[in-house]
């Protein structure tokens, strides 16, 4: 009777909000400020939340779940600063956000503590604390005369009951849907309905968390007041109970006359072009224009291939007429070696190959971190789908076909000696993801599953319900259950095979019990003699219920045995007691029967032999939310600098989509092109879109998520790297960059960076300065393509750019050389027309000898003829020998050819003229052409992507 | 564009830009808003840190905490000698150190359970026990990212580099690492820092004066791209640093008085306690140094004897000795550890023997600044097994190491993937160290 007298209130606002659904089709909720100013609850009589929900005060009987912890939450209590940290705040721990309705309810009520005392209601420290602002560490939160206030006072006085059963939210809908700003201050009020299970709905805007995604688009106040800031299209999120939504806010920017842009070869009805296109038009945002050759071909070979285009391939392409010529060059790129390695690099990446979580595997080589590498390296150069890739990793086990476990250790053994992985990188799957040392509990998997392939962050959830998604605990405990059924075993596995263990240590003549580091040093010398030592192995069982959960289920078996013999009670309580010392034994389940992977119903493990065979079958479905579009989304984010979702690694209801129609477009294709990554690629690489110019317009300068424009992007650790090393390579070397890439940064296989190697230096320093993944975080932030002081030290002044730009083989002391050489050919011309002068006299003088007929004289000038034309021979010789050696060498061209070798473009006069000046104020053209380079990698245009 | 946002709210860029930016870890957003808003110099007591590591795991039995009338079995050939502090004995290897006592707290049984160098040093060198998901940061990247750096000095440097990343806080709060360690009459070359290649002041004026000119391609996008207008500002704060007198004159220690140079010995580690005390001296936070070679699980007594307790002797005292003279000892903190102590019991694997892991018991010293010097906090039972009451963990030195630096230890930060973390989980103050 209570709850109908406080559900009474709400009806006027219910029925106005059926009439207003039911009213409708999908454009009418499409509200634009005008719009609602019609509505009866509008922005002119906007007042405060107390103000505006008068009803909420008479409410008599609120409830724990639906009023009382929301509205904490919306005072901020149980806020992470306040008493959602996890130490609490004043000796009171609330659950972040307040989702854990039965924890808070027992610490309000927590005997003793005063916090709700139903005698004396006022007095209870809920009441008085945020009242008063000396004696709340938070400070004053409260008016006595609140609504809020009353409401807390008529919950106490109703007995302050907790929720038995959390109720079900089915649905949070948000009213209006969409929302068109015009100007700034432009305001809408949102209205947020919660549908529960049982029917019925409710108006829940006072109870409401709100927040905007973008403040500089969109301002949102704690009472659902969306405000307009600026110009674009951000989202606002409600968030009550499990519910998210977000809702698009857009303003489009001034409409301006069209530009006419001379798109180049490219199809503008392409599908990418046209979804964003759509975008663009909603925001009345005008594209770039198309960039230029020489910025395309930069761009797309260092994002294909992570190579800078050579000066040579620049002039062919800038001149070649053909109009396919970008098509063909992004087919060209997608066939290299360079290719292969970087987006090897990028799924290692993705998949985590951390050298120091697999170095115990391998008795402390980096042979794990390889074998990994080239295990993907084979199947991306062969353009092995990505789920099956995939697939090879998920459900991988360390033998397979009847190996045993002798035969398993021996093949590991060749291995390690030869540091070949040849034999490796044919097997069908790649276990070392499993078998990395801090990866071994299935929560930490969970997590990392989660991230890596689903692009999710579930970790969350881990400890509290997740404030951005809808995932709770029991969600994340149930979903970590499918990664329980496979474990390291440090050697044998069974008495079979320690019987085979036996043998093995009695071959090498090892003391089976030595473990540890002695055990890592033993088996390495034993490895370079050739002999076989034992291997930790992946094995793959059913999903295993921890000690602690079969404690609980036997506990929780005995609770239940005891309540049903109350008067055996407390021998029961006893033998509990008596159970839980008894640790090694405890009784019950050993295994999990069933799982729900995230949003599924529950999926039983009846039958089963490897559960991980159910998330690999769930992951490849065709509506799966999150496989396909997490790595579309990662892709397109390495093209242009940032995701459609972004950050790339967080799809969850909060987050949406900048264009949702774009990423489901290229989510469905690439299933539909069977996980084919080339066709995901081409697709980018071909569109309009992708080979926009960096240079903004009138219309799009402040658009950064739309795509109207390409944004520069600082160019990843391994690129900055090996762009170094090419710009300073001489052109024999730096022509063989896209495919002699063992050398090469982008070919590290696993996070030690100083296998990289540019003429014999390490490459580790650079690699960490500019943020190479470092793997070890389920985060794709663990690459970091911000910028830091370090990094710009090292490009002014360290002995790595030092070395690179002097480097007697490198291309500025060839180029000073060649030039030093093109000085001594004048000097030998010089000394030719000299000698041939000195001839042509002789010869005059020996003809007119021969008339006078002096042969003493004539014989001496002869003599000395023949001494001049073989001196003349060789100069003439030399002379020929330079000129074939080095091409004509003048100042402009080497400052072309500078540019081109790091920025990619042709210099302007005024650069070239820059330039000269520098070189002809410099003590020699070695210094002069070094200063040049100094300078123009230490421009920003080398260190980004544009 | 969309923000990561966090457990909180939060967004990436929020946390990021939550507290002042070391030197070396300026990020972006939050500099250029602070620069440009002149509120780059908070009023805060200069509080300082020298961080030293001891990799290897040094025998605590046989260094400052004896047994000498334990089993003969453990408690090996050295003798304690009488230190400055009445009641206080340490090895008779540390003569010098005896004398530097009032110095510094000596804290006895530390206890915790990782026996394994990598984790025990991921452990103590960064005070939180390692977990799967995350990578902890270094002591000094902490203060890198609390600390307020000068405008022409790097805040966070490590001589020659720091065994521990600056896991969730980002490349940004790395240390500028030397790289080398500085050798007594030779000069002293700094990666990124030195002028190499022949490359002199004047030249590179020259070369900046041309990339200026140069480059010029995005000049008008700098005020509204993050990425772009970062660059510029660490380009020209980077030549600052590399120009500037004052970074060069840090590491140059032939300028110290030839008086100085004589508190420190002519090995590499005492050099490099002689560069820590200029650093500090010279406006730089936070130095890490590294005396590593103690995992003598061969020939224990030769090593310590003739190697490695001779130079920790002679460091350490020229450390104190040196910030006693600048004036730095009352506003710089100096922790010194290692990642675990050694077994009491002596094994045979060579005929003298040695001692082999042992985290359950171990020493630290602490001393400087807020902390109180001339004692002796916390105590191992009969044979240095174990710590005789409660012992200290790990973390209760880590947190009170922090509060002494002045970096509240329960403030929590956010991890790249949004986990709210505290700097030090589950550390509690130890009250006695401070004064």
């Amino acid at each position: 009777m209570q709850k109908m007298s406080y559900q009474a209130p709400l009806c006027r606002l219910l029925l106005l909000s059926i009439l207003w659904v039911s009213s409708g089709s999908l454009t009418s909720l499409l509200v634009t400020p005008s719009a609602v100013a019609e509505e009866p609850s509008t922005r002119n009589d906007l007042l405060s939340t107390r103000d505006r929900h008068p009803a909420e005060a008479t409410i008599t009987a609120p409830d724990f779940q639906k009023h009382v912890s929301p509205l904490l939450g919306r005072l901020g209590c149980n806020g992470r600063s306040c008493h959602g940290s996890f130490q609490g705040q004043g000796g009171l721990r609330l659950s972040l956000f307040g989702y854990d309705f039965k924890t808070d309810h027992a610490a309000l009520l927590a005997s003793g503590s005063g916090r709700v005392d139903v005698e004396d209601i006022e007095d209870s420290l809920i009441l008085a604390k945020p009242i008063d602002a000396d004696n709340h560490g938070g400070g004053k939160r409260l008016d006595v005369e609140s609504w809020e206030y009353e409401l807390l006072k008529n919950w106490i006085a109703d007995g302050a009951v907790g929720s038995s059963e959390p109720q079900g939210l089915v649905r949070l809908e948000v009213q209006p849907a969409e929302i068109h700003f015009q100007t700034d201050g432009d305001s809408v009020d949102l209205k947020v309905l919660a549908h529960w299970a049982d029917g019925s709905r409710e108006d829940v805007t006072a109870f409401t968390r709100f927040q905007s995604n973008d403040p500089q688009i969109a301002e949102i106040d704690a009472n659902g007041g969306v405000k307009s800031t600026g110009q674009g299209d951000t989202h606002v999120v409600a968030f009550y109970d499990q519910g998210v939504t977000p809702i698009p806010i857009l303003r489009a920017f001034p409409k301006r006359v069209p530009q006419i842009d001379s798109s180049l070869a490219i199809d503008d009805a392409a599908p990418i072009d046209r979804l964003v296109q759509q975008k663009l038009d909603k925001l009345n945002l005008q594209r770039s224009a198309v960039a230029d050759d020489a910025m395309f071909l930069r761009r797309v070979s260092l994002d294909i291939a992570g190579t800078l285009p050579t000066p040579a391939e620049i002039h062919a392409f800038v001149a070649d007429p053909s109009a396919t010529k970008r098509q063909d060059k992004i087919e060209s790129l997608l066939d290299t070696p360079a290719y292969a390695a970087w987006w090897t690099t990028f799924l290692c990446d993705l998949s985590g190959n951390n050298s120091q979580e697999l170095r115990n595997l391998s008795y402390g080589s980096d042979i794990a971190s390889q074998q990994w590498y080239d295990w993907i390296l084979k199947r991306v150069s062969d353009n092995v789908p990505y789920d099956q890739i995939v697939e090879g990793i998920v459900l991988s086990s360390s033998r397979s076909g009847g190996e045993s476990y002798t035969e398993y250790c021996e093949s590991m053994s060749t291995m390690a000696k030869s540091k070949s992985t040849i034999s490796f990188v044919d097997r069908p799957d790649m276990p070392l993801y499993w078998m990395r040392r801090e990866n071994q509990d299935r929560e930490t998997r969970a997590i990392g599953f989660a991230q890596n392939f689903l692009g999710v962050q579930i970790q969350c959830a881990q400890c509290h319900k997740h404030p951005f998604d809808r995932w709770s605990q029991s969600d994340f405990e149930e979903f970590s259950r499918f990664f329980s059924g496979v474990s390291v075993v440090q050697s044998a596995a069974s008495e079979q095979e320690r019987a085979e263990l036996r043998a093995i240590y009695e071959q090498l003549g090892m003391d089976p019990k030595v473990k540890g580091g002695n055990l890592q040093r033993a088996a390495r010398d034993a490895l370079q003699q050739g002999k076989t030592v034992p291997f930790a192995q992946l094995v793959v069982t059913r999903p295993k219920l921890t000690n602690a959960e079969r404690k609980l289920i036997a506990e929780a078996a005995m609770a239940a045995a005891a309540t049903a013999q109350d008067e055996n009670k407390e021998q029961d309580a006893a033998k509990a007691k008596g159970k839980k010392k008894n640790r090694g034994n405890i009784r019950g389940p050993l295994y999990h029967t069933e799982g729900r992977l995230l949003g599924s119903e529950a999926i039983s493990f009846a039958g089963v032999s490897d559960v991980r065979q159910l998330v690999s079958d769930w992951m490849r479905e065709e509506q799966n939310p999150y496989f396909a579009r997490a790595f579309v989304n990662r892709v397109w984010a390495r093209y242009f600098g940032v995701g459609i979702v972004n950050p790339i690694d967080d799809l969850n209801l909060a987050n949406p989509p900048s264009n949702a129609e774009l990423l489901d477009y290229l989510a469905r294709g690439f299933v539909e092109h069977d996980y084919d990554m080339k066709w995901l690629h081409r697709e980018i690489a071909n569109s309009r879109t992708y080979q926009t110019s960096w240079v903004p317009n009138a219309s799009n300068a402040l658009d950064q998520r739309n795509f109207s424009r390409a944004i520069p992007r600082r160019l990843p650790a391994e690129l900055v790297v090996d762009a170094l090393a090419f710009a300073c390579a001489p052109d024999e070397t730096n022509s063989e960059f896209l495919s002699a890439v063992q050398d090469r940064s982008i070919a590290v296989p696993g996070t030690n960076g100083n296998s990289a190697r540019f003429a014999g230096r390490s490459a580790g320093y650079a690699l960490q300065a500019f943020g190479r993944s470092t793997r070890d975080n389920n985060c794709d932030c663990d690459r970091s393509n911000e910028t830091s002081l370090i990094q710009t030290v090292y490009l002014q002044n360290d002995q790595d750019v030092h070395f690179w730009l002097t480097h007697p083989k490198g291309w500025v002391a060839q180029k000073a050389m060649a030039t030093e050489s093109q000085e001594e050919v004048k000097v030998d011309q010089k000394r030719l027309e000299t000698v041939n002068r000195r001839l042509a006299q002789l010869q005059r003088s020996a003809k007119n000898l021969k008339l006078q007929e002096s042969n003493q004289a004539l014989k001496k000038i002869t003599s000395r003829i023949q001494q001049l034309t073989s001196q003349k021979d060789a100069i003439q010789q030399r002379i020929d020998e330079s000129q074939d050696s080095s091409s004509k060498v003048d100042v402009t061209d080497l400052i072309t050819e500078a540019y081109l070798r790091t920025v990619g473009r042709f210099p302007t006069a005024e650069e070239v003229e820059r330039c000269r000046i520098y070189m002809e104020e410099s003590s020699s053209l070695m210094q002069g052409l070094t200063g040049v380079m100094w300078a123009l990698i230490n421009t920003k245009e080398f260190i980004v992507n544009h | 564009m969309t923000k990561h946002r966090q457990c909180d709210g939060y967004t990436r860029r929020d946390a990021i830009r939550v507290g002042a930016l070391g030197a070396t870890g300026l990020t972006l957003g939050g500099f250029l808003k602070l620069s440009h808003a002149g509120q780059t110099n908070p009023q805060t007591p200069t509080r300082n840190a020298i961080f030293i590591e001891l990799p290897g795991g040094p025998s605590h039995i046989d260094t400052f905490d004896l047994k000498p009338d334990g089993k003969p079995e453990m408690r090996g050939p050295f003798q304690p000698i009488k230190t400055v502090v009445p009641g206080v004995e340490i090895c008779e290897h540390l003569p010098k150190l005896a004398q530097q006592t009032t110095q510094f707290t000596i804290l006895r049984g530390v206890s915790h359970s990782l026996g394994a160098h990598p984790l025990g040093q991921k452990f103590l060198f960064t005070g939180n026990r390692p977990t799967a998901a995350l990578e902890y940061p270094a002591y000094g990247s902490v203060a890198a990212q609390q600390f307020e750096a000068e405008y022409d000095l790097p805040g966070y440097v490590a001589i020659p580099r720091a065994s521990q990343g600056p896991g969730y806080l980002g490349v940004k709060n790395s240390a500028l690492a030397t790289n080398a360690v500085p050798v007594k009459g030779r000069p002293f070359n700094v990666r990124g820092i030195s002028m190499a290649g022949g490359l002199s002041i004047s030249e590179l004026e020259r070369r900046k004066n041309l990339l200026n000119d140069l480059d010029q391609t995005f000049a008008a996008l700098e005020s509204q791209h993050d990425l772009l207008g970062g660059l510029d500002e660490f380009s020209h704060k980077a030549f600052q640093m590399i120009t500037s007198k004052r970074t060069r004159s840090a590491f140059d220690i032939s300028r110290e008085p030839e008086s100085y140079h004589q508190l420190f010995a002519d090995d590499p580690f005492s050099q490099s306690c002689l560069l820590a005390t200029r650093l500090i001296e010279s406006g730089i936070r936070f130095v890490t140094l590294n005396l590593g070679g103690w995992d003598t699980h061969q020939d224990n007594f030769t090593k310590l004897k003739d190697d490695l307790l001779p130079r920790l002797d002679n460091g350490l005292s020229g450390l104190f000795a040196g910030l006693q003279s600048k004036g730095l000892m009352e506003s710089t903190t100096v922790f010194v550890t290692g990642e675990f102590g050694r077994t009491p019991k002596i094994n045979s694997r060579s005929a003298e023997g040695g001692r082999d892991h042992y985290p359950r018991c171990m020493f630290m010293l602490m001393g400087g600044g807020a902390i109180r010097g001339g004692q002796v906090l916390g105590e191992s039972d009969q044979n240095a097994e174990g710590p005789a009451n409660e012992g200290f963990k790990p973390e209760d030195v880590a947190a009170s190491f922090y509060q002494a630096i002045g970096i509240d230890p329960k403030q929590e930060f956010q991890t790249p993937t949004g986990r709210p973390v505290m700097i030090v989980r589950e550390g509690n103050i130890i009250p006695e160290l401070f004064k």
